[in-house]
């Protein structure tokens, strides 16, 4: 052991002491010695083993004279100087930046998890105070007084040498027979039988302490505890921020970057979508799709959010390859049961996906090479420690290889795709946190056909937080989302077009925030937001027979007021709730088509288009909406919740494609298409195991949807001026249970979700030619009453894991010929009702085995490769089932997309 | 090169959706399947009889063929209340008996239908709307790339188009249907397979005068245009048919008449419904398949009824193509036929060489008579 990493630094219980004999008296002078070189010597000279941070130091030099000083006086001089910080342990002397200390110190909070490198100033030998309050026996109470059984042992933790209390913080008996937790300002109760006890107390990054009782009436026992240091930055942090156990949202889930890096890869890269979709409660209809559904929600029912910005097609390559590079995400939440007050416009769930900022001590790059496409990223300080930037580019290089190959399947196709990402930070005054970022991709398509098919998004961002006096945090946000999209055919000259669509966003969010205590915080805000939609334009140049055709633009304005509050009103009980006032402005374009009253709304049925003012309100929505949250903790394991959510939308996808295509078209509320509301109960209930490896969810829901956009049969939804008499408002009912069982830590670790969940849809009108099926309930096209996903990362030896999902669910609903007839010559099918069958189950296996080299002693360079097999049964899963007439029969066939075993490899590094 | 074939192979599969598409069995119960009455009745402005025909629906697990409604009462009135009826003839057809009768623009048309059962099915009243005039039927040479032959090869087609010119009043939806017909020659310099495996060209004189014929093709796709999202009512360049190379019917001459009906919105849109759920299956972004009703209800119980009634104005036009007026590639169709000296059972007798009388025989009836597939009466409208 030359030189030693630092590693997880747990020295605070460490019996220390440097004894004088071990602490010779030393006389040492050096000009510019290199920082290596002056550990050599010391750890040579004098048997010591130094701790630092590599990066950190590796280039600075020393310059220090010593005359007759003892070791240890001496070491922490030359450190001192350089305004760093020497802490000694037996032999071992770790060595760290003296500012990191004062600013753990003063954020005092649970949060140190986080933190690279820290360590306590305290002298130890006041830790070895609070080691000995481990192992003595602390008498609660006075003997004889008490004549029951049992008595209260009551008491508040805290962090070590602050005043600030450790709420949420487990207590158990060693036996488990009894357990409480701390309140929101760390105080506990906890009523035990007279006599010996020992007691655990364990929190969220904190270190575990104990203590040793003796029990004889009601009495007090403080308890300090210590922070838990982490100080490898991969290092991956459990039950960040709030475990599912405390956490008062039900149907919350916090995706683990680090898990979706081990998960097995479709193209080589880890998908932030598609890892999603192995929740519980979360299907889609197959394959190939970008879309997907939330406890029984339309795709278009999402809320996908980068940052605060909406994100509307957020894949490249029709859904089977994120757009977003995952490598920029710092977490990615979830909502699906419980939706925060500030969120608002999707009924189904809210999928938030938060950016990291780059680093702010020096510039770093990573990279990855699939077969598929390339990323890179770069970042870096722009002002150390103040402000960084961060850029990260990803593209394919398919086109190129393309050119190269001549195979039957890719003749005259094109596949191309890139996406871009750059986030600027900065810390301002110290109060002020900005952040400004760019997001842009693009994808251009031509398979085995003269059309090309391009689309795009754009993200502009710009968001401040500043903390205001006392607790007060003010939270501001402006960006700006364009989604849009073009088909072009100019191979026929006479029949050569493009059509465009495109959706744009420009939204300001403004939110406060005071923290009153660690579970007590009130906050409010509002939030405006400003649609253009290009419905659909249609150019051809003159030389093409079809002519030109404009769809008007849309205009609407929808906004959003908030408060809430999360409080604790008893201990035990935690409540979220708050309410939102959701508000819609449809402008007119300028047209409006009037239809006779009281009949069904065709072409036929049309009157007139009259003319109206420009940007006049034609249609105002406004809903209240009520958002409640509460999680009783029934005991230091388990907790019982229970969530009631109204939601509102105004913003609809029209598609009448099984699956969702890069080609539909996003259509604003008017007075025909009214908003979509939902309404979702959800209870649940969390087992955690004390020591947090296991960890069992049971949530059941219950969603009623009105107003869902269903289509007529063969609707012509693009460039259609009566777009209102193509589409049905419908109801939806979604009802499930969902079971999830997660082993956390260890070598094994996994998760299994279990989910039946039915979803149900129906029309309902006056007039027959508005319902379908009759207006009876039929299943949705996602409906898949069971849904099993089972995830195991094993990780045999640090840095090689091997990981297996296991993706079940029932066959998505299809709509069966079920008889054939002639007209003319043709021989013709008759379908049966809307979704009456169902298409074969879905089975898939995939495996990945990950090598991570980060753990290598040359850190300048880091390196991982991936190895992953998708679909490794190659199990030919149906996509849909479709007939064709042989001539005297019709015969059945059935789509697969991914039909075969697909093998990837993905190449990483990091400098 | 080695490590380069690896790498282009991996990305081919990652690549392509390998998408792949197999036979397959749906569980769908047919046990309480009912069939259902199926209308296929259209009369036109063009003179004849205003005929219609009444079958009955088959489950989706028999052969396709026709069940036809016998013994119904089926009669068609228009808005003056003047009555035609119908009467039965074989399969399920019901004629007038007049032969010159014609449905007028502007008029509107009902089909009345009473079945055995005693059931009473009405049409919704159909107005014939005029129907734009059509103005040319072309052809164009077009490439197309054939992905079934070992290496994809691009090839040139015939792409049949119909332009059509309507006045701002006329019918906005049209509905096409085709009828081909083309020449065909059986050869008569054939290729004798001899006993040692080898062959010898011999010129015979045939036996039959059954070696020239014409072949009749109708439409079997639904065509359907729309002026709706245009300013002007014409259509331009329509495509009506795709013809492929290596067949047999543009060896000689070639003709198409287009028929063009126009039709209301109500019944464009139940063609596209079944259009949709017929045509334009298998994809990976379908519209969802429907069922698809048409504007035949039954009076009393609310049956349903498949097929539709129309009353259509129809404007029709042929045209011919020579061989000389393209450049695709054809076949006779009897490259594939085995001509033999040798006598046997199932031989059929095609003709004596004109050298040595000899008799030349062959195995399948098609390759020694056309009328298998063909008429070998010259169409009247042949020129």
């Amino acid at each position: 052991m030359k030189r030693s990493f630092i590693i997880v630094i747990l020295l605070f219980f460490t019996s220390i002491s440097f004894a004088q004999k071990d602490n010779p008296k030393v006389t040492c002078n050096y000009k510019n010695i290199p920082f290596s070189k002056l550990i050599d010597t010391f750890e040579k000279k004098y048997n010591l083993h130094f701790f630092f941070n590599e990066d950190e130091f590796s280039r600075i030099n020393f310059t220090f004279s010593c005359e007759n000083k003892p070791l240890n006086e001496c070491i922490e001089m030359i450190f001192h100087q350089m305004n760093y910080k020497s802490y000694f342990i037996n032999n071992k002397i770790f060595i760290f930046r003296g500012d990191r200390i004062n600013e753990i110190l003063a954020s005092s909070t649970i949060k140190t998890n986080t933190n690279k490198t820290s360590l306590r100033k305290e002298k130890y030998q006041n830790r070895d105070v609070l080691l000995r309050e481990q192992y003595k026996i602390h008498h609660i109470g006075t003997p004889n007084k008490n004549h029951k059984n049992h008595a209260t042992l009551s008491g508040k933790v805290k962090l070590f040498n602050t005043n600030s209390s450790i709420p949420g913080c487990n207590i158990y008996t060693k036996d488990k027979k009894y357990g409480t937790s701390t309140d929101s300002k760390g105080n506990f109760s906890l009523r035990l039988p007279i006599g010996d006890h020992t007691i655990i107390f364990s929190s969220v990054g904190m270190e575990s302490t104990k203590r040793q009782i003796r029990l004889y009436s009601n009495g007090k026992l403080p308890v300090d505890m210590e922070a838990k240091v982490n100080v490898l930055e991969d290092i991956k942090v459990l039950g960040a921020e709030k475990n599912n156990l405390s956490q008062v949202k039900i149907g919350f889930d916090q995706i683990d970057m680090e898990s979706i890096k081990n998960l097995p890869k479709l193209l080589g890269e880890p998908d932030i979508i598609k890892s999603m979709m192995i929740l519980p409660g979360v299907t889609s209809v197959g394959e190939g799709t970008s879309g997907f559904n939330v406890r029984g929600g339309k795709s278009d029912q999402n809320l996908i959010l980068l940052n605060s910005a909406p994100i509307y097609y957020p894949t490249h390559f029709f859904g089977n390859f994120s757009a977003i590079n995952s490598d920029l995400i710092k977490k990615a939440n979830l909502y699906k049961g419980s939706f925060p007050v500030k969120y608002g416009g999707r009924i189904s769930s809210v999928y938030q996906l938060e950016t990291r900022r780059g680093n702010r001590q020096k510039i770093k790059g990573a990279g990855g090479i699939s077969p598929l496409a390339a990323n890179f990223t770069i970042e870096g300080p722009i002002k150390k420690n103040k402000s960084s930037f961060i850029l990260s580019t990803r593209g394919t290089y398919s086109d190129w290889i393309l050119k190269k190959i001549d195979v039957d399947e890719l003749h005259n196709s094109k596949v191309n795709f890139y996406d871009a990402y750059t986030k600027f930070s900065f810390d301002l005054l110290k109060k002020h946190k900005l952040n400004i970022s760019f997001y842009g991709s693009k994808d251009a398509f031509k398979l085995r056909s003269d059309t090309t098919y391009n689309y795009l998004n754009f993200i502009g961002e710009v968001n401040l937080t500043t903390a205001l006096k006392e607790n007060w945090s003010m939270y501001n946000s402006f960006s700006s989302s364009l989604f849009g999209y073009s088909i072009k055919t100019s191979s026929d000259s006479l029949r050569a077009f493009k059509t465009t669509h495109s959706l744009q966003n420009f939204s300001f969010k403004n939110h406060f925030i005071h923290e009153i205590s660690l579970d007590t915080k009130i906050h409010f805000g509002s939030e405006l937001q400003a649609y253009i939609v290009n419905p659909g334009k249609r150019k051809t140049p003159s030389s093409s027979e079809l002519s030109n055709l404009t769809i008007k633009k849309e205009r609407a304005i929808e906004y959003g007021f908030f408060t809430g509050i999360n409080f604790s009103p008893f201990e035990r009980l935690k409540i979220e709730t708050g309410v939102r006032l959701s508000g819609y402005l449809y402008l007119s374009n300028g047209l409006k088509n009037i239809y006779k009253e009281g009949l069904p709304l065709t072409e036929d049925n049309l009157i007139e288009t009259i003319e109206q003012k420009k940007n006049s309100v034609q249609k105002h929505y406004i809903y209240p909406e009520f958002r409640f949250s509460s999680n009783y903790s029934l005991s230091p394991c388990i907790a019982l919740k229970f969530s009631y959510n109204t939601t509102s939308q105004f913003l609809h996808l029209l598609s009448n494609t099984t699956a969702i295509s890069p080609t539909d078209t996003w259509k604003l509320s008017d007075e025909y298409l009214k908003p979509q509301k939902g309404h979702l109960f959800s209870v649940g209930s969390v087992w955690q195991s004390t020591d947090k490896v296991y960890e069992i969810s049971l949530e059941g829901f219950y969603k009623r949807m009105s107003n869902m956009k269903e289509f007529k049969a063969g609707a012509d939804l693009l460039l259609n001026k009566h777009i209102e008499t193509e589409i049905l408002n419908a109801q939806g009912k979604s009802y499930g249970l969902e079971f999830t069982l997660q082993k956390k830590q260890g070598k094994l670790s996994g998760r299994l979700g279990y989910t039946y969940a039915r979803t149900l849809i129906k029309t309902k009108s006056k007039f027959p030619e508005e319902l379908i099926n009759n207006g009876d309930y039929f299943p949705a096209n996602y409906d898949k009453p069971h849904q099993l996903n089972i995830v195991l990362n094993w990780e045999p030896i640090k840095g090689i894991t091997i990981s297996t999902l296991t993706d079940y669910s029932t066959g998505r609903p299809i709509t069966y010929p079920v008889s054939k007839y002639t007209l003319g010559n043709q021989t013709l099918l008759h379908y049966s009702d809307y979704n009456q069958y169902r298409i074969p189950d879905y089975f898939r296996i995939d495996l990945s085995l990950t090598i991570d080299r980060n753990l290598r002693k040359n850190k300048r360079f880091d390196s991982s490769w991936s190895f992953s097999i998708y679909n490794v049964t190659g199990r030919k899963n149906a996509y849909s089932v479709y007939y064709k007439n042989k001539g005297k029969n019709y015969e059945a066939y059935k789509l697969s997309i991914f039909g075969t075993v697909i093998p990837t490899i993905t190449y990483k590094f990091k400098f | 090169m080695h490590k380069k074939q690896f790498i282009f192979y991996l990305i081919i599969v990652i690549f392509i959706f390998h998408s792949c598409e197999e036979r397959f069995s749906p569980n769908i119960s047919t046990s309480e399947y009912e069939s259902m009455l199926v209308v296929d009745g259209v009369i036109t402005t063009e003179k004849g009889a205003f005929e219609v025909r009444l079958s009955n629906s088959v489950a989706i697990d028999q052969p396709n063929k026709i069940v036809p409604e016998k013994g119904a009462q089926v009669l068609i009135m228009n808005n003056d209340g003047k009555i035609y009826t119908l009467v039965e003839q074989e399969n399920g057809w019901y004629r007038t008996l007049e032969k010159n009768l014609k449905a007028e623009i502007g008029k509107f048309y009902t089909l009345h239908i009473k079945t055995t059962k005693g059931v009473d099915y009405e049409s919704s009243a159909v107005e014939v709307l005029s129907c734009p005039e059509i103005k040319s039927v072309n052809y164009r040479e077009i490439v197309k790339t054939n992905f079934n032959s070992p290496v994809p090869t691009d090839e040139k087609w015939l792409e049949i188009l119909v332009t059509t010119q309507g006045k701002p009043d006329d019918a906005k939806h049209l509905k096409w249907l085709y009828d081909e017909t083309w020449e065909v020659n059986i050869p008569t310099s054939v290729t004798v397979q001899l006993a040692n495996n080898s062959t010898e060209i011999a010129d015979v004189i045939p036996a039959s005068n059954k070696l020239h014929c014409w072949v009749n093709s109708p439409s079997s796709t639904i065509l359907l245009g729309s002026t709706e999202k245009q300013s002007k009512n014409n259509i331009s360049n329509y495509s009506l048919k795709k013809i492929a190379p290596n067949t047999p019917k543009l060896n000689y001459k070639y003709s198409i008449l287009v028929k063009q009906y126009a039709i209301d919105q109500s019944l464009y849109k139940f063609w596209k419904k079944i259009e949709n759920s017929n045509q334009s299956q298998g994809s990976l972004f379908d519209k969802t398949p429907s069922s698809a009703y048409g504007n035949i209800t039954s009076c009393v119980d609310n049956k349903k009824t498949l097929g539709c009634f129309m009353a259509c104005d129809m404007k029709t036009k042929r045209i011919f193509i020579d061989k000389s007026m393209h450049h695709i590639k054809t076949t006779n169709g009897y490259e594939n036929c085995i001509y033999s000296y040798v006598s046997s059972k199932e031989a059929i007798l095609f003709g004596k060489t004109n050298m040595g009388d000899t008799p030349v025989y062959c195995y399948d009836l098609k390759c020694a008579d056309c009328t298998t597939n063909g008429t070998n009466i010259k169409p009247s409208f042949w020129k």
